[in-house]
């Protein structure tokens, strides 16, 4: 789906309709304004330039209330850290994902003010590519000192950088269009209840890099059960009749389910050699399924329980020395070409980054903003994978990959 | 197998007064008769098994064959993952720096279990996580299963938490200790008849180095003495390193021994040595190997700035730590009876003396029995390098 808008918040301070042509030759397309601003000379003029002008999301497209990316900073200054002392991430990736799977049609926008402490050109940049990364699009937003700033000429650095992020992703619309290869298939219906463990086990399996995708009850494609080693069913009540008869198929060839008591009867032995404190895992088929103990309702015990019962070994993505990372995997609908996003939260981008990546290829190239010419990578062997030494970074890279020998790059498990 | 100690040695340690002083001048008259014991010392410039099994192989027959130690027995063995699996010294992967070799690892395994183990554990607390072992290694891009099926009825266990254990075990260093009487562990380091070091050659910014005494730092489980451990009770999973034991910024949960002397200094460069001395005294060591094939000078991980990737292609083994670590030490070019100021103890006490006051083993060079490769042909002088960095940064 090509994505037609890059929205504007218009800052409310920039009455002086001259400030349009800060957007000639950027893809803004799409002017947000505020009711009450007192903006009505610069919406005509916008229009007259052929701009929209909307005081909402358009007709196609859903507005998410999102946060402002980075790392989240607790009260003292410091690195807020989660119950292993990694620290938290601010990121939208995982809330644009479930919108597109719950609205496959819609453009996916969000609406997240800057945060005062983080307004460098650097997290202006971020904000844009950690939306635009996973298919959905920041109404970009400024804060009233670089509003200020970049109307009167001294905030060139930061409308600079923000446009540049917002260029490469307008002129790599395809991607948007590549699917999200996985692990896990997180199966829910994301609403009521079941809202918040879903949406929670979303953002925090992507905090452990564990490729996974959204699958939603009664929406999901064939193609969305492709190639899944694991299916998390996070929901509190039990699954439809076809649903369960759907993923009882996929765990007798081979697919792990992780689900929570309300699942119900699971036939099979169980699996002396493989004990766990949370889960009874039994042998069903040549698969496995792994029950609760109790009601699952701690989401970061349910994320990353089910990294470890599904296992590293079936890692799509590992990487070394990256820091506070954020990554999808992507590949084309013939699985020909793969883009690897990699989102880098810390001030400075890493430097001796590595990633493995699973799979066989024949060739690799990173392309970040502000680079014109990607750069090729050495594809060094690492078991059933590759592994790229990356060179050092600012905060976005895309690593694109093409399959070796005609073969799809990963192998179809399921 | 080891010395072991008589009660009335460790009497007359405690009694002198050695836990609240730094350690300068004069050594403990106990020193002077710590056991000496063999070590030997191999040239192995890689881990290719066919170089690195027989060197292996000849270096235990040189200690009087591994039958001796392990036949019958349940081994542990201690490894060092020290920091997470994503830390790379530049693209270098982690084996090659800073981790015990995967295939130092099957290869101890193997011949071990040739030797007539009947049981063999590797166990290891890494870092800020209770997932198993296996899923640790399998993010530093190791097979688990190379080392699993290296010998018969091998297993791993995270011991930075409870794991397999029903609850905690409390083992007593019998001198009393130098800063904790004793330490509440994971059970497999009382479930086992012969407990194996098998450490990695290296520096270390806070102990000066690293050899197969530090490598047990990590027997603590920081459910218990890390950062986020529980103030009354463990935690269930550990939550970053061991900062109060470095620090002596509060004391570990209240189900384990505090320290003895809250008022003793609260230096990482007291307190960690004495805490090493104390744990290797609670859990002796029955076998120390030290791997140096590939390592890195500068620190114990990528996180010490102006760290380098080194080949020493060195490894040494003995069945008495503070022997084996002093013949690391002068493969490393340092004297193993330099005192705190001398590299590398400029900022620390020397772990070796603490552990040789307590009479576990002699650093003392002329006394240990050295056989295989001479000390002359196996060192790596890390001391110069480390000379030449110290004098870069001034």
């Amino acid at each position: 789906m090509k994505l037609q808008w890059t929205p504007m918040r218009w800052p409310a301070a920039w009455k002086n309709p001259a400030l349009l042509s800060l957007l000639n030759a950027t893809p803004v397309n799409c002017l947000v304004l505020d009711a009450g601003a007192d903006l009505g000379a610069v919406a005509d003029a916008a229009k007259q330039k052929g701009l929209a002008v909307t005081a909402g999301a358009p007709m196609g497209a859903t507005l998410s209330k999102g946060v402002w990316p980075g790392i989240a900073i607790d009260t003292g200054g410091g690195a807020s850290a989660g119950p292993t002392g990694v620290p938290w991430l601010d990121s939208n990736g995982w809330k644009i994902r479930l919108e597109r799977a719950l609205h496959a049609e819609s453009e996916c926008w969000i609406d997240a003010a800057p945060k005062p402490a983080r307004v460098s050109p650097e997290a202006y940049a971020m904000a844009y590519m950690d939306a635009a990364a996973f298919g959905g699009r920041w109404v970009i937003t400024l804060d009233e000192g670089t509003a200020a700033a970049i109307a009167g000429g001294t905030g060139t650095e930061h409308w600079n950088k923000l446009m540049g992020a917002a260029r490469f992703f307008e002129s790599r619309q395809e991607w948007a269009d590549f699917e999200p290869e996985a692990v896990v298939g997180v199966v829910s219906d994301f609403a009521g209840e079941n809202d918040f463990l879903g949406g929670e086990v979303l953002n925090l399996l992507a905090r452990t890099n564990q490729q996974y995708r959204v699958i939603v009850k009664g929406k999901s494609t064939d193609r969305a059960w492709r190639g899944l080693r694991a299916i998390l069913y996070v929901d509190a009540q039990p699954p439809s009749k076809e649903l369960r008869q759907r993923i009882e198929e996929l765990v007798k060839g081979g697919v792990l389910l992780i689900a929570g008591p309300k699942w119900g009867t699971v036939s099979g032995a169980p699996v002396r050699d493989q004990e766990h404190p949370r889960y009874e895992i039994r042998a069903v088929g040549k698969g496995r399924v792994a029950i609760a103990k109790a009601a699952q309702d701690d989401p970061y015990l349910v994320a990353n329980d089910s990294v470890v019962l599904v296992s590293h070994r079936h890692d799509l993505v590992r990487l070394f020395n990256a820091g506070s990372v954020n990554t999808l995997l992507t590949a084309s609908r013939d699985r020909l070409s793969m883009v690897l996003h990699l989102l880098f939260y810390a001030d400075r981008g890493p430097q001796d980054a590595s990633v493995r990546i699973a799979g066989k290829y024949r060739f690799a190239q990173l392309r970040t903003p502000g680079t014109a010419a990607p750069r090729q990578l050495e594809l060094q062997p690492s078991g059933l994978g590759a592994e790229l030494h990356l060179p050092p970074m600012e905060q976005y890279a895309a690593v694109e990959l093409e399959a070796g020998g005609g073969m799809n790059v990963l192998p179809i498990h399921a | 197998m080891s010395c072991r100690y008589t009660r009335r040695n460790w009497l007359k340690v405690a009694g002198g007064g050695l836990a609240g002083a730094y350690l300068v001048g004069r050594p403990s008259p106990i020193a002077a008769n710590a056991p000496a014991t063999r070590v030997t010392v191999a040239k192995c410039n890689s881990y290719d098994s066919t170089e690195l099994v027989p060197a292996l192989d000849r270096m235990f027959d040189q200690l009087g064959g591994l039958g001796k130690i392990v036949k019958g027995k349940t081994v542990a063995i201690k490894i060092n993952l020290t920091g997470a699996p994503s830390i790379r010294l530049g693209h270098l992967p982690a084996e090659d720096t800073h981790y015990t070799h995967p295939h130092v690892i099957a290869a101890t395994v193997h011949l071990m279990g040739r030797a007539g183990a009947r049981r063999i554990r590797l166990l290891e607390s890494p870092w800020s996580t209770a997932d198993p072992i296996e899923e640790v290694i399998l993010q530093a891009n190791w097979e688990p299963r190379d080392i699993l099926n290296a010998a018969a009825n091998v297993e791993f266990e995270n011991t930075n938490y409870l794991g397999l254990g029903k609850k905690y075990v409390r083992m007593m260093a019998p001198q009393g200790g130098l800063m904790y009487p004793g330490f509440e562990l994971n059970h497999s380091y009382a479930d086992c008849d012969v407990f194996v070091s098998l450490a990695k050659m290296k520096e270390h910014d806070t102990a000066g180095i690293t050899l197969s005494m530090k490598n047990c730092f990590g027997l603590t489980p920081c459910t218990i003495y890390g950062t986020g451990a529980g103030l009354d009770e463990p935690t269930l999973v550990p939550k970053g390193g061991r900062d109060m034991v470095h620090s002596g910024s509060r004391q570990p949960s209240k189900i384990a021994l505090p320290e003895k002397d809250p008022s003793s200094p609260r230096d990482a460069g007291y307190r960690v040595p004495r805490t090493v001395v104390d744990l290797i005294s609670a859990r002796p060591i029955d076998l120390a190997i030290v791997e140096g094939i590939r390592t890195m000078a500068g620190g114990e991980g990528p996180w010490i700035s102006g760290c380098t990737a080194v080949a020493p292609g060195v490894i040494v083994a003995g069945t008495n730590p503070v022997n084996v670590d002093a013949v690391a030490m002068g493969v490393m070019g340092f004297d193993p009876m330099a005192d705190r100021g001398k590299a590398p103890f400029e900022t620390c006490d020397n772990t070796l003396r603490l552990a040789e006051d307590v009479g576990i083993g002699t650093r003392d060079l002329k006394r240990i029995e050295m056989v295989g490769m001479p000390l002359s042909e196996a060192t790596f002088n890390f001391a110069e390098q480390r000379k030449q960095r110290m004098a870069k940064r001034g």
